[in-house]
C-alpha cells in the first residue's frame, strides 16, 4: 500500500511533468489552477497522467456524483450553480479547500479553481479505496 | 520502439490505402470500421494488425483505449471515417443534414478528444482528419457534407493551436476528386468540367491521399501543426 508520501512525491511528479517546471517546493495546500500556472487543459492533460501512473481511474466528476448522493433528491445545482447544501456537502468531501472557496450560489464550472495537491491526492486515494481501476 | 496508429475509416477507398501506407511505412496499424467487418479482418490480418469497430453513433472512447491497451500506446490518429447524402440545399432533408454533421464533424470532435488521455501524457501525437474540397469551394449539392468539412477545417486548427504545446500536432489533408466509390457519381457526370478546373488534368487515387498523411503521421512533420494539406492535383489554383 502506498503512503501518502510517495503518493504526493507521484503526484508531484505528474505535475511538474504537466506543466514543464521544475517546481522544487510543491506543497499539498498549492492550488493547480492559480498557484501552480495551470490551465484548463494542464488540469485535463494532469488528470490523464495521474490515470496512467496510479492505474485508476480519476474522474473529478466524482466528487459531485458523491455530493449528489448524499443529497438524494434534492438538486445539487440551480441554474449551473451549487445550492447552499451541495455546498456545505462539498466543503466535508474537500476538507484541504478553505470554506470561503466553496460558497452558496458557486458556478459549477469554477470547482476545479478550488483544487488543491492534496484534493488530487484524496481522489487517487478514494479511486483506490473503492478499487476505480483505470 | 514501433508506433501506433488507429484509422477510423480505414475500410472505405481512401481508408484502406492508408493503413496499407503507414503499415508500409512500419507502425503497427489499427483498421477502425463501421459496418465492413470481414473486410476490415482481412485487411488487418494482411499486416497483422488488428481491426476495431468505430461507429460515427457511437462514443468512440472504449474503442481507442482498447486499440492502445493491445499495443501499450497510441500514437497516431487518422480519421478517414465520412459519409456525404446530396440534395440540393432547399431540398435536403433535416434528418440527413444532421447525419452528415454528426458523422463527419461530430464524430471527428468526440475521436479527437478520445485519443487526448493516451497523447497528452506521452507528450506525442499526430492527428490527421481527412477534409474535402468541399470544405473550401463547390459543394452543390452537398450543403452538409460542405458545411461539416468546413467546420472541421476549423476544428483542426483549433485543436492544433490548444495541444500543440503538449507535443501534439493536428493537421488535416483535403483531397480533390479522387478515384473512389464516394466519388463515382460527380466524376462520371461531370468528368470534362471537373477536368478542366484541375491542373493536373486528371483525378487523383487513394495511394496519393494516403502519402499526403503518411508524411503528415512522420516524425519529420512534428513542426506541421493546423495546416490542411490540399491532395487536388491544383484545383483552386
Amino acid at each position: 500500500m502506498m503512503n501518502d508520501q510517495a503518493l504526493f512525491e507521484g503526484v508531484c511528479e505528474c505535475i511538474r511533468t504537466t506543466l514543464g517546471k521544475d517546481l522544487p517546493d510543491i506543497r499539498e495546500s498549492d492550488r493547480f489552477v492559480t498557484e501552480l500556472g495551470a490551465d484548463s487543459l494542464d488540469f485535463l492533460d494532469l488528470i490523464f497522467s495521474l490515470e496512467q501512473k496510479f492505474n485508476v481511474s480519476v474522474n473529478p466528476r466524482d466528487l459531485e456524483r458523491r455530493v449528489q448522493e448524499r443529497l438524494g433528491e434534492k438538486p445539487m445545482l440551480v441554474d449551473e450553480c451549487y445550492t447552499a447544501e451541495a455546498v456545505a456537502a462539498f466543503r466535508e468531501a474537500m476538507p484541504e479547500v478553505p470554506e470561503e472557496e466553496l460558497f452558496p450560489d458557486m458556478p459549477a464550472r469554477q470547482l476545479p479553481l478550488c483544487f488543491r495537491v492534496k484534493t488530487f491526492m484524496n481522489l487517487i486515494a478514494y479511486a483506490r479505496h473503492h478499487g476505480e481501476n483505470k | 520502439m514501433q508506433r501506433v496508429a488507429l484509422v477510423a475509416g480505414g475500410t472505405g477507398d481512401i481508408g484502406q490505402s492508408i493503413c496499407r501506407e503507414l503499415h508500409g511505412a512500419g507502425f503497427r496499424v489499427a483498421v477502425g470500421y463501421a459496418t465492413a467487418r470481414e473486410l476490415a479482418e482481412a485487411l488487418a490480418s494482411s499486416f497483422s494488425g488488428m481491426s476495431i469497430v468505430l461507429r460515427p453513433d457511437e462514443e468512440p472512447d472504449e474503442a481507442v483505449r482498447r486499440v492502445a491497451a493491445r499495443y501499450g500506446r497510441l500514437d497516431i490518429l487518422v480519421n478517414a471515417a465520412g459519409i456525404n447524402l446530396e440534395d440540393s440545399a432547399p431540398a435536403m432533408r433535416f434528418d440527413d443534414w444532421q447525419k452528415v454533421i454528426d458523422t463527419n464533424l461530430g464524430f471527428a470532435f468526440r475521436l479527437t478528444q478520445a485519443a487526448m488521455p493516451h497523447m497528452l501524457p506521452a507528450r506525442y501525437g499526430r492527428i490527421v482528419h481527412l477534409s474535402s474540397i468541399a470544405g473550401r469551394a463547390g459543394g452543390r449539392g452537398q450543403i452538409g457534407y460542405a458545411v461539416a468539412k468546413a467546420g472541421l477545417e476549423r476544428m483542426i486548427r483549433v485543436f492544433a493551436l490548444e495541444v500543440g504545446r503538449k507535443g501534439v500536432t493536428v493537421n488535416g489533408v483535403s483531397p480533390g476528386v479522387i478515384i473512389s466509390r464516394m466519388s463515382k457519381r460527380v466524376r462520371e457526370a461531370h468528368e470534362k468540367e471537373l477536368l478542366d478546373h484541375i491542373a493536373c488534368r486528371r483525378f487523383g487515387t487513394p495511394e496519393e491521399v494516403a502519402c499526403a498523411v503518411a508524411f503528415l503521421v512522420s516524425e519529420g512533420a512534428g513542426y506541421i501543426n493546423g495546416a490542411i494539406l490540399p491532395v487536388d492535383g491544383g484545383m483552386l489554383l
